[in-house]
């Protein structure tokens, strides 16, 4: 929690010979971190900018700064102890208190005073108020609000006329409204816990008190209430039930603790008196439903060198707690520790203790020690190295990877074809456009594509992301590793090309056997266009994206897309051999070749065709050109190809070449219609 | 002059010849040598017209030798003319070199990859966990009760409503690498020295945080580990990662999965424009806590261990002193930023 404190406040209950800067340096490195102190002219004094960890709320307040102030200087802080002057006959007025929840409020502290003067605050008060940010409003609201950021405790005024039949019930709201402070109207359903008066409930408890019994300049006589109210019932209350959030709540929900309120209420009364007059006009209200006992912790003394790794002798760390508040018994190799109030909450255990001598110590007096301890090694991981391989090959061969998230909305599902019902959804998103988890990488892939095609000539990405695959609802969904690869083209072959070009180049690189990575035309998503995509067996699938797909994204230009399934390539490769290919002895035989063939036919009919009728003598086949141009006849394209042909145990004769490549040309021209091109 | 004399002048000219076109590089160079040693003006040429001054019974020889002579330098010229390559041609040389495609690794693979470097080279390995996950290791097993408020300080994104187990709870994008802490604790392995670089989720967006980020995790744990490990640790970090002269320093804070808990700060050179008197927080770390590892199945009485972490993002950009205002910018995949890595 981050409050604000005037340092000369904090002066008042400790001696302190340093500039505010030496103190928030200081403080910082041993517990409360002050980021920040400004010179606040009203006050002629700094105000400090404190972030308290949640777990140390009795650091929250001048006093509990004070305190800890002293651990880290070494100086004591002097808190006074005030108490009440007794109730004189003359002076009782009546009121009554019952507390129905004793569960949800752990102590009521409370008392009558009358005959006060209700005005404006003096201004030491008035000033402290504003310089931290809290507006001024009469000398008792003024008050219980100094207090509170004095003690780290809430305080509540009542006007006491206006409190119905002087009787005031702690219950639960049986689902009426009240109108709180400022104007407000909050309808309070059952769960919420009312201060209430015989009439209606008074005040949220632990949150906001009520319009009714508000301070005003009429006001002649006052109740005062210290409460103590349990923690995750304010918590639910405030941030869930009616989201009031207050600096009560603040306090309440961090789990105050309950000895605390009757040291506030003395402060609360000394402060009245003074300032607004008044007498004792009860006897003290006091109702307890906690248990005033002191814990204790048994901490080994070697637990502080198997922490630390230095040893701090007994006497050292005698002082430390003894300054922090605790008292220590030694014996042999055991200190018994006894909390103080403050502490309950957060200290648990002897772990806790460690911590508050530790930090005092000072972290900078430990020394910074590799761990010498075994290195281990295990089998794991190579997936992840497999991964980085793929980054590094596809941005070494041009490709920029996309980091898209992977949250997504309606729109990437129209786009990827999917339903609500195919993907995970968010119970809470942050907004619609990051509803659900993709379970695809296409449609957050086509966005970048949609968004920055104007921005350069072609664009090439990958990304290398997870995908969420929804199981049933009592098992976590199938997380799977994705690659998508994509390009964007004017001409769309080439778009397609591109990215089956690097499919290609990073199986080879990866050490995939080019066997087994394996194009198979077929009908995927409509995501895909139809007749321009193909499986890549085992592993995923690649196509044009579709016309409506681009449509729905706003791209103009045609965008290629493959998507892979990462431990499935990973599979490939570790199926994959590396062979060495011995350098051949004889020289190859190369041909060019250059046909006319039907336009229907596919290339790999004709490199089968090829490769099956050169038999044994074939070495390799390279496609160089497809020509659709002038010259080319009806219903034909013109496509030309490098052969070429080896054998191991001789050269081959132009005779045995040519033999092989006039059955080649009569078998395409039977097969696919082929001409030989001149 | 007689015939000795006129040979010796002869060999002389040959002489001279060959060490010429030794000393040639260019084919202009060798053919003002051929000129000047069989040119008309050449001393070969005029011992040649000379062949008058000998006596009649010596001119044979003398001629003979003579022709000799220059059918020898005319070889020797035409081998150094085949021999040497044409005349070096002028070459803009500040002309722009072939542009190569150029990919890019995105900025956080960048990071991650240092980071992952840094750790394995004191024996870490890395390791990935669900980034869908149970409450049970993002929140229960780590030491936060149920309904705690801490719970709260992580804004997380839930996937269910309600309970769908009744220890694991409901399901929930992970705020934090921290939940991979007890599922690499169950897996047995002893000793830990775990590093997790991941998605992480939070529900916020605005200049300085976006709704999915990455966090690295860090969890050594063995017998006899101490604070000073830690530190010994966090400053080899610090070190490779910021520069040899930085410092790193810790400062108390809480963490409900650590016990002590720190926040740890890396020094700042000079003049530096961030932070706060010279220190940058970088994250947090602490002593894992006993309840944590008696969650993960581990006794600790027998071992103790430590857990640090960070968002790989900011502190990459920390790191390379860019001037980032936004960071949404870094998941937005504009190409004019992308391409500047």
């Amino acid at each position: 929690m981050d409050i604000k404190i005037p340092f000369k406040w904090i002066k008042e209950y400790i001696e302190l010979n340093c500039t505010a800067k030496e103190f928030a340096e200081k403080l910082s490195l041993t517990g409360p971190s002050i980021e920040k102190y400004k010179y606040n002219e009203l006050i002629d004094d700094e105000v400090l900018e404190i972030e308290v960890t949640s777990n140390r709320v009795d650091m929250a307040s001048v006093i509990g700064l004070a305190r800890e102030a002293s651990a880290v200087f070494g100086n004591k802080a002097d808190i006074p102890e005030f108490s009440i002057p007794a109730l004189k006959t003359e002076d009782m007025l009546p009121i009554e208190v019952k507390v129905l929840e004793p569960k949800l409020c752990s102590r009521f502290t409370g008392i009558v005073i009358k005959g006060i003067e209700v005005k404006e605050s003096p201004l030491w008060l008035k000033n402290r108020l504003l310089a931290i940010g809290l507006n001024s409003i009469n000398n008792i609201v003024d008050i219980t609000n100094y207090v509170m950021v004095e003690y780290g405790q809430p305080v509540h005024a009542y006007d006491y006329d206006l409190i119905s039949d002087h009787k005031i019930i702690v219950r639960k709201s049986n689902n009426e409204s009240i109108n709180v402070l400022g104007g407000k109207e909050f309808k309070m359903s059952n769960e919420v816990l009312v201060i209430a008066d015989n009439n209606s409930a008074i005040g949220i408890a632990g949150i906001k008190g009520g319009a009714k019994c508000e301070i005003t300049n009429n006001t002649k006589n006052v109740f005062i209430e210290v409460g103590n109210f349990n923690a995750e019932l304010i918590r639910k209350i405030s941030t869930k039930v009616l989201d009031l959030r207050t600096d009560a709540s603040n306090f309440f929900e961090k789990g105050l603790s309950p000895v605390l309120a009757m040291i506030t209420l003395k402060r609360v009364v000394e402060l009245i008196l003074k300032e607004a007059g008044g007498v004792v006009a009860s006897e003290v209200i006091d109702i307890k439903n906690f248990e005033e006992t002191q814990k204790s912790v048994t901490m080994k003394h070697s637990l502080v060198k198997e922490t630390l790794g230095v040893d701090i002798p007994i006497p050292e760390i005698k002082t430390i707690l003894l300054a922090l508040g605790f008292e220590v018994n030694v014996t042999d190799e055991f200190l018994n520790i006894t909390v103080p109030y403050y502490r309950e909450k957060d200290i648990e255990f002897d772990y806790d203790i460690v911590e508050e001598i530790a930090r005092i110590y000072g972290y900078e007096k430990i020394p910074s020690i590799l761990p010498a301890t075994t290195i281990p090694i295990y089998n794991v991981g190579s997936d992840l190295k497999f991964e980085d391989s793929i980054r590094e090959i596809l941005s070494g061969a041009g490709f920029t990877e996309l980091f898209t998230y992977s949250m997504i909305g309606e729109r990437e599902l129209k786009l990827s074809f999917c339903t609500e019902d195919d993907v995970i959804k968010i119970d809470n998103p942050i907004s619609a456009d990051f509803a659900f988890l993709r379970r695809e990488l296409g449609s957050t892939t086509l966005k970048a594509f949609a968004e920055n095609e104007a921005r350069a000539e072609e664009l090439d990405f990958f990304e290398v992301s997870n995908i969420y695959i929804p199981l049933n609802s009592t098992d976590l969904p199938k997380e799977k590793s994705t690659l998508v690869i994509a390009s964007n083209n004017k001409t769309p072959e080439k778009a397609f090309l591109k990215v089956k070009g690097a499919v290609e180049f990073l199986a080879k690189k990866l050490g995939i056997e080019e066997s087994l990575l394996k194009f198979l035309p077929a009908k995927l998503s409509p995501f895909y266009k139809n007749g321009s995509s193909a499986k890549i067996e085992e592993v995923g699938e690649i196509g044009l994206v579709s016309s409506e797909s681009l449509n729905i994204a706003g791209a103009k230009v045609a965008v290629a897309v493959a998507q892979i399934d990462i431990l499935s390539l990973f599979d490939l490769k570790n199926s994959s051999q590396k062979r060495f290919k011995p350098i051949p002895e004889f020289p190859l035989a190369v041909r060019d070749l250059a046909f006319f063939i039907n336009n229907a036919t596919v290339w790999d009919e004709v490199k089968t065709a090829v490769t099956q009728i050169s038999g044994e003598l074939f070495n390799s086949i390279e496609l160089f050109d497809i020509y659709t141009g002038r010259g080319v006849p009806q219903g034909k394209k013109g496509i030309a190809f490098h052969l070429s042909l080896y054998s191991p145990v001789k050269t081959l004769t132009d005779s045995e070449v040519d033999l092989i490549v006039s059955e080649i040309t009569q078998k395409l021209s039977e097969e696919f219609g082929a001409v030989l091109r001149s | 002059m007689n015939l000795a004399e006129y040979l010796n002048k002869l060999l002389a000219i040959e002489q001279e010849c060959t060490n010429f076109l030794t000393a040639a590089n260019e084919k202009t160079e060798v053919s003002d040598i051929k000129n000047k040693f069989l040119g008309r003006k050449s001393e070969l040429t005029a011992l040649l017209r000379s062949i008058v001054e000998l006596r009649p019974e010596e001119r044979g020889e003398a001629g003979k030798a003579a022709n000799e002579t220059r059918t020898k330098i005319e070889s020797l010229v035409n081998q150094k003319l085949n021999a040497t390559p044409e005349n070096a041609e002028v070459l803009d040389v500040s002309l722009p070199g072939d542009k190569f495609s150029e990919g890019h690794l995105h900025l956080t693979t960048q990071a991650i990859k240092e980071i992952t470097k840094i750790f394995e080279k004191i024996g870490f390995y890395k390791v990935r966990y669900p980034e869908v996950d149970w409450d049970w290791y993002a929140f229960t097993s780590l030491n936060f009760p149920l309904n705690h408020p801490a719970r709260d300080d992580w804004e997380t994104f839930f996937i269910d409503k309600t309970e769908q187990d009744p220890k694991l709870g409901k399901r929930v994008l992970t705020p934090h690498t921290s939940s991979g802490q007890v599922r690499e604790m169950q897996t047995g392995r002893m000793p830990i020295r775990m590093i997790n670089i991941s998605k992480t989720y939070r529900r916020q967006i605005d200049i300085s945080h976006t709704p999915m980020f990455h966090q690295f995790e860090g969890l050594l744990i063995d017998k006899g580990i101490t604070i000073a490990h830690l530190k010994g640790v966090l400053d080899y970090f610090v070190k490779e990662f910021f520069g040899p002269d930085r410092k790193v320093r810790i400062r108390p804070y809480n963490f409900r999965f650590t016990e002590p808990s720190f926040e740890v700060d890396v020094s700042l050179p000079d003049g530096s424009k961030i932070g706060k008197n010279g220190w940058l927080e970088i994250g947090g770390a602490g002593m894992v806590h006993p309840k944590v590892l008696e969650a993960g199945g581990i006794d600790p009485k027998v071992y103790s261990g430590f857990a640090f972490g960070w968002g790989v993002e900011r502190n990459k950009i920390v790191q390379k002193g860019i001037q980032i205002d936004d960071i949404r910018i870094l998941y937005q995949n504009d190409i004019r930023f992308l391409k500047q890595f």
